[in-house]
Order: C-alpha cells, then sequence, then structure tokens
C-alpha cells in the first residue's frame, strides 16, 4: 500500500501524455481522481499500516510508516488534490500543459517518496528527482522571469543534491548504514567526529537549500512567485517541507543533542526569519510576498529545530511545536498560493496596484484570506497560534535554561518577525478588500467555478479544526512524531488561553499594526482614496544572488577557463613548439608552375590542358606535403618511445 | 568460436567494400543478421558458463598469439557488439548525407573485429595487435568526410595513439624481461619485491594505453577527432573504442602486475592525480566548448578518467565502480553522440545555442537525450548514479590520506560541471521561451530514434536494478581476485 501512494502518482503521470491527445476535460477529471485516489489511499495505510515499513527487493528501495511520515504522507496527498481541484479553472486558456500535468503527478509519486523513505538512499533518489522534477513547474509558463528562476532553481538543486551526496558518502563511510532508524545509535559510536560534522555539513547543504534556509535561499523568492499558483503552494507548501525533513532528520539522528548544531541552526534560522519577513513588507508583488513570507516561516521552523536540539530532554515544546509549524505553514500557505491563483486566474495581474480592491464583495474569499492569514499570524482559534506559542514557549524555557541574553534577543527577534508577518498580511490584507479597485480594473462577479470554490473552502477547513482542538486533534498527531524528532513527551499540559501564552500574539500582533501604521502607510504607500499606490523600494543591490554569487561565479570561472586552457593544451604546445623547432619541414613545397616540364608532360599523357593538371599537381603536393608532416610526427612519437627504451636500458644496466 | 566471432565482423567488413548499392534493403538486412549473429555467439559463449579459449600460437619463441574469454572480455565484447548492433540501422538513415558508403561500412566492421580481438586477447601481444589495428582501421571513420578538419582530426587520433603505443611497447618489453611471461592470469603474474625499474615500465604502459581512453597528457585528440567523424563513428568512438584503452589497463594492472603489487607505490597516487586532473579539465572545458560534439568529447574525457579513477584505487570495490561506469557511460555517450548525429542530420544544429526550441521540433530525440543526461550527469536512479556511488565509496574506503576525500569530492565536482554543460541545452531545447525562433514538429525516422530510445530506457531500467547489475560486476571482479 505504502508503494502505491509513490508509484500510482508516478505510473498516472507516464499515462498523461496518452491521455493529453484527448480533450483537456478527461485529463482534468483524470488529474483529480488520481490524487483523490491516492490520498484515499494514504490515508488507509496511515491508519492500517502504521509502523510498518516496505523493502523493495532488487531495487533497493525502503519505505516506514511512523507518526511523522503518516502525518506528512498524508499532507502531501491531500495537498496535492486541493491543487488538483484548482488546476481545471486556472490552466483553461494555457498551452503544454501535458508536460505540466505529467511532472505534476511524477513530484506527486517523488515527495511522497523522500517523506516515506526509511533510509537515505531512498530520499536522496526521490529527492533529487523531486527536485528535477519540479524545474518544471518553475519553468512551465516559459517567461523570461520563469526561465530566469528556473536556471537559478535548478542550479541551486543540482549543486545541493550534489554536495548532500557527499555527505552520504562520508555518512556511509564513517557508520556503514543509511537506514535513518540504524543512524542515531550507529552516529552516536563514531569517534571521528569532525569527520561526522562534515557529513551532517553536506547533507544540510541539500535539505538547506530546498528548504529555503539562508544563505541558500535565492532562489525560493524568484522561483515561488514564477510557477503557476496551483505549483507554488506545493512548491512553497511541501517541498521547503522535504527540506525540513532533512534538517531534522540530521538534527535528531546524527548530531543529537550537538549543541553547535542547535547553534548553528540558531543563528541561519533567525537571519532567514528576519530576512524574509523584511523583504515580504516591502514587496508588491502578491505572490512574491507569500514566498518572502514562506522564507520567513522556514526560519521560524528552523528556531524550532533549534531549540529541539538544545533543550534536549526537556524539548518537548519545541519539537510538538516545529512539526505542528511545518503542517500549519503547509496548509497555510496552500491556503493563500490558492487564494492567489484565483486572484491571477480573475485579473491576470499579481502586481498589488492592479489586483487593488479584487476582494471587495466576495465574503466567502475575505474568509479564506482571513483564515489563511490568521493562522499564519497566529490569531487565536487557528492552527498557527498553537504552534507559534509552543516555539515561543519552547524558547522561553532556554531562555530560563541557559540564563543567556543572546536566547533573549532571539526571542524578541521572533517576536518583531511575528509583528513584521501581521503587517506584510495586513498590507494585503487592506489592498484587496478594502481599497478601492483601480479604474482601469474590470470588475469580476463570480471569481471561481464550484471546484475552485470547493478546493479554498477544503484547504481553510482545516487550520480552524487544528486550531480549535488542540489537546483532542493537534497534539495527538504531534506526539506521534516525537520518535522521528526526537523529542520528549509534555511533562504538564500546555494552557493555551493563558495570559502568558496570549500575551506573544499581543506584542506580535501590535508590532505588526505598529510597523503597519507608521512605516508601510507612510512610507511604501502613496496617495489616498481612489490613487493609491504601493512602492517598491527593496534595493536591488540586496539580491544576493545578483551582487554576489553571480559576479564570484564568472570570475572564478574566467580564471578558471584560463588555466584549464592552459592545463589542456599544453601537451598540445609541446608539439607545436617541436614542430616549428626541432621538426620543422625542411623543404618548402612549391605550387608547380604551369609550363614547369613535368606539367606539360603530365599533360601530354593525359591529354588534358596545362592549369587542370597544375591544379591537380598541386593539390597532390599538398596532400604528400600533409603525409609528410604526419610521417614526421609519427618519427616524433617513435623516437619518443626510443628514448624511454634507451632510458630503461640504462637504468637496467648501471643499477 | 572465439575464432569465428572475430572472423565474421572481419569478413563483413571486407565484404562491405564491395557493395554496389549500400542502401539497398538486403544490405541492410544483411548487416542486421550478421551483426546479430555476433551479439547472439558472444552471448551464447558468454553465459553457457564454459572456458572458451583458443590454443596459443607461437609467432616467436616468446611471443605468442591466444584468444580467452572471461569475464571481462565477456563484458566488454556484449557491449560492444550490442552498441554495434544499434549503430547499424542508424547508420542506414545517416549515411544517406554521406559519400563512399560501402568504404565506411567496411572500416565499421573491421573495427568492430578488433575491438572484439582485443577483448579476447589472451595476453599483452595479442592484445597489443588488436589494440594498433584498432587505431589503423578506425581512423578512415575519422577521416570520412576527407576534408581539412577531417583530416587534421584523424592525424592527431592517429599520432596521439601510436605514441601511446611506443609507450606501452617499451612498458611491454620491461615487464617480458620481469615476468617472464606475458600471458594474462588472474591476480597477476608478479610475485615478490618490485625492481625500480619496473613501476615505471608499468606507469608508462598506462600511459601508453591512456591515450586511447584519453588520459591526460595524452587525451587531446579526443575533441578533435570525435567532431569531424559521422556520428555513428564518433558514438562508437567514444563509447567502445575509447575504451579498448581501458581493457589494456585493466588487463595489464589487474592481470599481468598485481593490483596488490603496486598499491601504495608512487605509481598509484601519480595515476590517481592524472586521472583526477583529467576528470576534472574534460568537464570544464566541456563547459566552455560551445561545440555539440566538442563538448561531448570534452565530456567523454572527463567521464571515461571516472573508469580509469576506479581502476588507480586497485581494490575489488573501485573495479566494481569502473566496470559499471564503463557500462553506463557506453550507454548515455553512445545515445549522445546519435542524438547529436540526428540533431544535425534533420535540423542542422551544430552548436548548443541552436538547441533552444528543439524538444518541440523532434521531441523523442530530445527527450532520449535529457534522460541520458541525467544519467551521465549521475542522478538517481539513472545508470550513471550507480557508478558514481561505487567509485565514490571505494576511493574513500580505500585510499589514504587526503586523497581519500578528495577523489570523491573531485568525481561530485565534476558532476556538477556534467550538469552545468548537459541541462542548458536540455532546458532550451524544452522552455525556450515565448519567442522561439521554431516551433514546427519534424518527422522523426524510425530507424534514427529506436537506437535512442532502448539506449536511455536501459540506462534507466538497468539503474533501477542496481544490485542485480552491480552483482554481475562483483562475480567479474571476484574471479580476477
Amino acid at each position: 500500500m505504502m508503494l502505491f501512494v509513490v508509484l500510482f502518482p508516478i505510473l498516472s503521470g507516464l499515462l498523461i501524455p496518452l491521455l493529453s491527445t484527448k480533450s483537456g476535460k478527461v485529463r482534468d477529471g483524470f488529474v483529480v481522481l488520481s490524487t483523490g485516489l491516492t490520498l484515499l489511499v494514504m490515508l488507509l495505510c496511515a491508519f492500517t499500516g502504521f509502523g510498518s515499513s516496505v523493502r523493495v527487493p532488487l531495487v533497493g528501495l525502503s519505505f516506514t510508516m511512523d507518526g511523522f511520515r503518516a502525518i506528512y504522507g498524508t499532507i502531501v496527498c491531500f495537498m496535492w488534490f486541493v491543487s488538483a481541484m484548482l488546476s481545471p479553472q486556472y490552466f483553461l486558456h494555457h498551452h503544454n500543459l501535458g508536460r505540466y500535468y505529467a511532472f505534476f503527478l511524477l513530484c506527486q509519486g517523488f515527495t511522497a517518496g523522500v517523506f516515506l523513505s526509511a533510509d537515505l538512499y531512498t530520499t536522496f533518489l526521490f529527492f533529487e528527482l523531486m527536485s528535477i522534477g519540479s524545474y518544471v513547474w518553475v519553468a512551465q509558463e516559459e517567461t523570461e522571469g520563469a526561465l530566469s528562476a528556473g536556471k537559478t532553481y535548478l542550479a541551486i538543486a543540482v549543486l545541493g543534491g550534489l554536495v548532500t551526496l557527499m555527505g552520504l558518502f562520508l555518512l556511509e563511510h564513517l557508520t556503514g548504514t543509511l537506514v535513518i532508524a540504524q543512524l542515531q545509535s550507529a552516529c552516536a559510536a563514531v569517534t571521528d567526529r569532525s569527520t561526522l560534522w562534515a557529513a551532517a555539513i553536506c547533507i544540510l547543504v541539500g535539505f538547506g537549500a530546498k528548504a529555503g534556509m539562508f544563505p541558500l535561499h535565492i532562489w525560493l523568492p524568484k522561483a515561488h512567485p514564477v510557477a503557476p499558483a496551483p505549483a507554488s503552494a506545493l512548491l512553497s507548501g511541501v517541498l521547503t517541507k522535504a527540506g525540513i525533513f532533512g534538517v531534522l532528520m540530521i538534527t535528531a539522528q546524527i548530531l543529537p543533542g550537538e549543541h553547535g548544531w542547535g547553534y548553528l541552526m540558531l543563528i541561519l534560522g533567525c537571519i532567514t526569519m528576519v530576512l524574509g519577513a523584511l523583504i515580504a513588507v516591502f514587496s508588491v508583488n502578491l505572490k512574491h510576498i507569500f514566498a518572502c513570507s514562506s522564507l520567513s516561516q522556514i526560519g521560524f521552523i528552523l528556531v524550532g529545530v533549534s531549540m529541539i536540539c538544545l533543550l534536549g530532554h526537556h524539548n518537548a515544546l519545541a519539537a510538538n511545536g516545529t512539526v505542528l509549524y511545518m503542517m500549519n505553514h503547509s496548509l497555510v500557505k496552500l491556503v493563500l498560493f490558492l487564494f492567489a491563483g484565483v486572484v491571477y486566474l480573475n485579473t491576470h495581474a499579481l502586481d498589488l496596484n492592479e489586483i487593488r480592491g479584487f476582494g471587495r464583495g466576495k465574503p466567502l474569499l475575505h474568509i479564506i484570506y482571513l483564515i489563511g492569514a490568521g493562522s499564519l499570524a497566529g490569531i487565536p482559534g487557528l492552527c498557527g497560534y498553537i504552534s507559534k506559542t509552543l516555539v515561543h514557549e519552547s524558547i522561553v524555557e532556554y531562555i530560563a535554561e541557559s540564563g543567556s541574553f543572546a536566547i533573549t534577543a532571539v526571542e524578541w527577534l521572533f517576536l518583531f518577525s511575528g509583528g513584521l508577518t501581521t503587517a506584510y498580511l495586513t498590507k494585503v490584507y487592506v489592498a484587496l478588500f478594502w481599497q478601492k479597485p483601480a479604474a482601469s480594473a474590470h470588475p469580476v462577479k463570480g471569481w471561481g467555478t464550484p471546484l475552485t470554490v470547493a478546493a479554498l473552502c477544503i484547504a481553510a477547513i482545516v487550520l480552524p479544526v487544528l486550531g480549535l482542538l488542540p489537546h483532542s486533534l493537534a497534539e495527538r498527531l504531534t506526539l506521534l512524531t516525537l520518535d522521528f524528532t526526537g523529542g520528549h513527551d509534555f511533562h504538564h499540559q500546555v494552557h493555551y488561553l493563558a495570559w502568558v501564552n496570549l500575551k506573544g500574539v499581543v506584542i506580535s500582533v501590535g508590532i505588526g499594526l505598529a510597523v503597519y501604521f507608521l512605516f508601510i502607510a507612510r512610507v511604501l504607500i502613496r496617495g489616498k482614496g481612489d490613487s493609491v499606490t504601493y512602492r517598491s523600494i527593496w534595493p536591488a543591490w540586496l539580491s544576493l544572488e545578483d551582487s554576489l554569487y553571480v559576479p564570484l561565479c564568472r570570475k572564478g570561472f574566467r580564471l578558471l577557463k584560463l588555466i584549464c586552457r592552459t592545463v589542456c593544451d599544453l601537451p598540445d604546445a609541446v608539439i607545436l613548439l617541436l614542430r616549428r623547432t626541432v621538426l620543422r619541414p625542411t623543404r618548402e613545397t612549391v605550387n608547380p608552375h604551369p609550363h614547369s616540364r613535368r606539367v606539360r608532360f603530365l599533360s601530354r599523357h593525359h591529354g588534358r590542358s596545362l592549369e587542370e593538371v597544375s591544379d591537380n599537381l598541386a593539390t597532390s603536393l599538398e596532400a604528400a606535403k600533409r603525409l609528410e608532416g604526419s610521417l614526421s610526427f609519427s618519427l616524433l612519437m617513435a623516437c619518443l618511445g626510443l628514448c624511454a627504451v634507451l632510458v630503461f636500458v640504462v637504468i637496467y644496466v648501471f643499477c | 568460436m572465439l575464432f569465428v566471432i572475430i572472423l565474421l565482423p572481419l569478413l563483413l567488413g571486407i565484404a562491405c567494400f564491395f557493395l554496389k548499392n549500400a542502401f539497398s534493403k538486403a544490405h541492410t538486412a544483411l548487416l542486421l543478421t550478421v551483426q546479430t549473429v555476433i551479439v547472439a555467439l558472444l552471448a551464447m559463449a558468454a553465459f553457457s558458463g564454459g572456458a572458451w579459449s583458443t590454443a596459443a600460437i607461437a609467432l616467436t619463441d616468446s611471443l605468442t598469439f591466444a584468444l580467452k574469454l572471461d569475464g571481462l572480455g565477456a563484458l566488454f565484447c556484449l557491449l560492444a557488439s550490442v552498441c554495434w548492433l544499434l549503430t547499424v540501422p542508424y547508420c542506414t538513415v545517416y549515411l544517406h548525407h554521406e559519400e563512399n558508403v560501402p568504404r565506411f561500412y567496411g572500416f565499421f566492421f573491421l573495427t568492430e573485429a578488433m575491438v572484439l580481438g582485443t577483448a579476447l586477447a589472451a595476453d599483452l601481444v595479442t592484445l597489443y595487435i588488436f589494440y594498433e589495428m584498432t587505431t589503423l582501421l578506425s581512423a578512415p571513420l575519422v577521416l570520412h568526410s576527407q576534408s581539412k578538419k577531417a583530416l587534421s582530426g584523424a592525424s592527431k587520433y592517429l599520432y596521439y595513439s601510436i605514441g601511446g603505443a611506443f609507450l606501452v611497447l617499451f612498458g611491454m618489453a620491461a615487464l617480458q624481461h620481469s615476468c617472464g611471461t606475458l600471458t594474462f592470469t588472474a591476480g597477476g603474474v608478479l610475485r615478490g619485491e618490485l625492481t625500480a625499474v619496473l613501476p615505471a615500465a608499468v606507469f608508462c604502459i598506462v600511459l601508453g594505453f591512456g591515450s586511447k581512453a584519453g588520459l591526460y597528457p595524452l587525451h587531446n585528440w579526443l575533441p578533435s577527432a570525435h567532431p569531424v567523424a559521422p556520428a555513428p563513428a564518433s558514438a562508437l568512438l567514444s563509447g567502445i573504442i575509447a575504451k579498448v584503452g581501458v581493457i589494456g589497463i585493466i588487463r595489464t594492472v589487474y592481470f599481468l602486475v598485481g593490483a596488490e603489487q603496486i598499491r601504495g607505490t608512487w605509481v598509484q597516487y601519480a595515476w590517481l592525480t592524472l586521472g583526477m586532473l583529467t576528470v576534472f579539465l574534460g568537464s570544464f572545458m566541456g563547459c566552455t566548448e560551445k561545440g555539440l560534439k566538442k563538448r561531448l568529447a570534452y565530456s567523454s574525457i572527463s567521464q571515461i578518467s571516472y573508469i580509469l579513477l576506479g581502476i588507480f584505487v586497485l581494490t575489488p570495490a573501485g573495479l566494481v565502480g569502473a566496470l559499471l561506469q564503463l557500462v553506463f557511460h557506453a550507454i548515455a555517450k553512445v545515445g549522445m553522440f546519435l542524438t547529436a548525429g540526428s540533431a544535425i542530420y534533420l535540423d542542422d544544429v551544430t552548436t548548443m545555442d541552436r538547441f533552444r526550441g528543439l524538444g518541440r521540433r523532434m521531441p523523442v530525440t530530445i527527450g532520449c537525450f535529457a534522460l541520458l543526461s541525467l544519467s551521465l550527469v549521475g542522478i538517481p536512479p539513472f545508470g550513471g548514479f550507480h557508478s558514481k556511488w561505487h567509485l565514490a565509496l571505494a576511493g574513500l574506503e580505500s585510499l589514504y590520506g587526503a586523497v581519500r576525500y578528495i577523489m570523491p569530492a573531485v568525481l561530485l565536482l565534476s558532476a556538477l560541471m556534467t550538469a552545468g554543460y548537459l541541462f542548458p541545452p536540455v532546458m532550451q531545447a524544452f522552455f525556450s521561451g515565448e519567442d522561439a525562433p521554431k516551433t514546427e514538429r519534424i518527422r522523426e525516422p524510425l530507424a534514427l530514434i529506436v537506437p535512442l530510445v532502448i539506449l536511455s530506457l536501459a540506462g534507466l531500467i538497468l539503474g533501477l536494478f542496481p544490485d542485480a547489475v552491480a552483482a554481475v560486476m562483483q562475480s567479474i571482479v571476484s574471479a580476477i581476485y
């Protein structure tokens, strides 16, 4: 059954080219049914096959089903199903859909493979396939932006994948196993800690790059906005979590309890968290805002991961909070990117200045956005509140444990980033639902087909359900994942609505509103009433890719090119030098004079004109010259060989 | 039996010179049938499990001529003959552009006979004879178009190969002196202390055979010779003929000297250094090169040195990796050169920048190219991944000091650059942007795509069953040790 979840989407994906010749409706229906069926089987599998594992002989793949994998497998299938529901309307007038849908389904299988894998070999195999397969999503639209984003995406993916592979080599070399369940004991027995660290860092590069961790995040804000919305939802919601899956695996299995690792995650997490939120505040493109928001949220999750590592035996809050945070972010991004998809398919624009006021008079859409945004900002009653509270409390716990001022700073950064989250979500909210549409905008009445509406509703409904049942549902789910995250059980129940916990939200929202009214409304928004414009003032030179990575690569490439060309052609140069000096042809061939004796003789003999014979003779002489050159060349080589023999004889005789 | 296997393509080749109409159906059928018979005979011999060998014919007192079929020989012969079989139907369409087709076919099959002979040789002298003949008989394939470029490419090929062969000759003399015999014996014939000369002699032999395999410093003929040959010839040149050098190296190192004997000596480190340098140089030069076939030639330099690196590790694990890489590189590179040929034949595309939108025009061909490049880069589960996996782990486990880490790192760095020179054209071909120059589809003749599809699926399917494939290599290697 587990195999079905992985293989069925792959097979369906391979079937798509056959279906694409028929009408689009058949294909759309097939995609929705296929993803729906996979979801059902996955649910069945999660309930009945819990704790089982499968090993595929010959192929060498192995899968297992524990709490974390069951939950994330289900989320993967659920998100694919919901995105598939939005696709028919979103892609109504698009081209090259066969390719898109084929890779849509293929990647579902690959992603499920990553999350269900029981050993790192399987993980890596599907991870690479997923990375490369999802390139098609990014480049699907074939606009200039899409192609350039695709390039960055693939470059980072391939680079990350290969560095991870190096890490896997080292790990296999050190421990002799790649089975995830055996790694913890095997790694504990490793005495060569520095190599183990090197392995962990190498593995982190690939997974961290996929997660969007600083400084490998550069692809994320470029790639998410240009992909079609249903694909952006998956890129942002699920594929980044495949990266986090790897990071969690390192934290819990390879380097459990290593404080150095915890601090590394904490630093990278904090930078990612603040950076993403900051860019999102400045951005004016709806999907770009959501993409940067993903970046920032990944930072939050990494901070949670670091707390799992740092808190050791008291990491119940961190472990449960981190997994819940991941789930929350996946589901929220599904809602928000599908929402962006709806905006785009109605207005064909994503710039806040053009889509301003789109949501007015659409109560259902209004509610759906509020649920998604509220959960992301951590408003009580929604899933995001539970997860944010747990992670926040774990930081507070670590402050108490370590008493360090730096960790207090981290707490404030955490709250500040939460505030920025509120700020950019408010910016989008005000723009879309309160401001009047631009005069040129066409009024839109019905915003979606029933299938689209259903997709958005299904996606949104999960968040309040999880948020309103923290003890009986959310915690129960996350408790199942403790094996995987290396977490421990709660020592006492968490009172989510106690003032200590609510305080965090109040501070965050306070900061957020302050940022909105004091900064966004004053600096980034110009004009009033009908003529509001959003300014994009984020300086372009701050792009890490354009100002650092690309120039560095270019310079390095040029320098290497020079060196390599020299080294590569050195043997040729030596030979050429010899030809020009020692082995120069002694006799220059002269073109035969048309009236020379030779030519006249030949001309008489063959009965042809003098010029013709002269030309022919010139060609033959030319060829002879070449032959001579080649003979001399062979002789050169023969001499080399003979010299070698001589040296041998000399050594042999005298030694 | 072994004589029959070599004689069949030899006679076929000679017969081809006298053909009048090279493109008649009867002719194609004849070529295909004979080639299939060769493959079948080889398969029969390989899988029968019998010890096939011929009596040694004494040329002089110390020089003998003998054939023997062992695991390594069977693997390489089968690989070579299957690749030839796949290329024959391709030729029947592709050669419509060329002149002097009977001559091409003639040398084409003569070369096959010599390649098979090299793999079946039972001693170094026999191997050397076939090796030289391979060089001489494949040179006309490079020279085929008789253009100025072809002439210089072919002569460069000859210079380098013959120069290398002289190095081999020197080494052979030294080896004969130390070993007393040049007959291949599993595990090597050298026992006891090494003299000072012997490592140098072995080094020279490897350098000499390396000239065929594109090992630095005698590597530079590949980018000159491959692009000028007709596509089927360059496919086999890169996929199979260049690997004749690899066979020579394996035979010398594992069957004459003995891997244990030279493990840890300066020779091994010198080889490893040259190997890694070649791997890196080849990939990097591939990145800087614009011409399609030239880029593939540089890629061959780098990828064949992966095989050599595996051999130079001098452990069974390394050799398993080397044999895996031998098979998967042959599959990928034959396929890629055939793709390049199709692109030239159907749309006159010779440089990478003209790949834009090509995916729309010939989806099957470029699709196969994409699959093959995934394999060559080493993306799991494609075949190329498994060879890299084995090679890197073998390096990590059996080498000492920093080289242990440098070797896998170089392999991966090269894989990254391989992606750098293979993925962008594929991306451009399928994701051409809104203003693609031409998009109407070209009819791809069946004979041009069937070999490609078979090769690219073989790369994928063999990669899906890595344990089974590795077990085969393991059995071959365990027979050597």
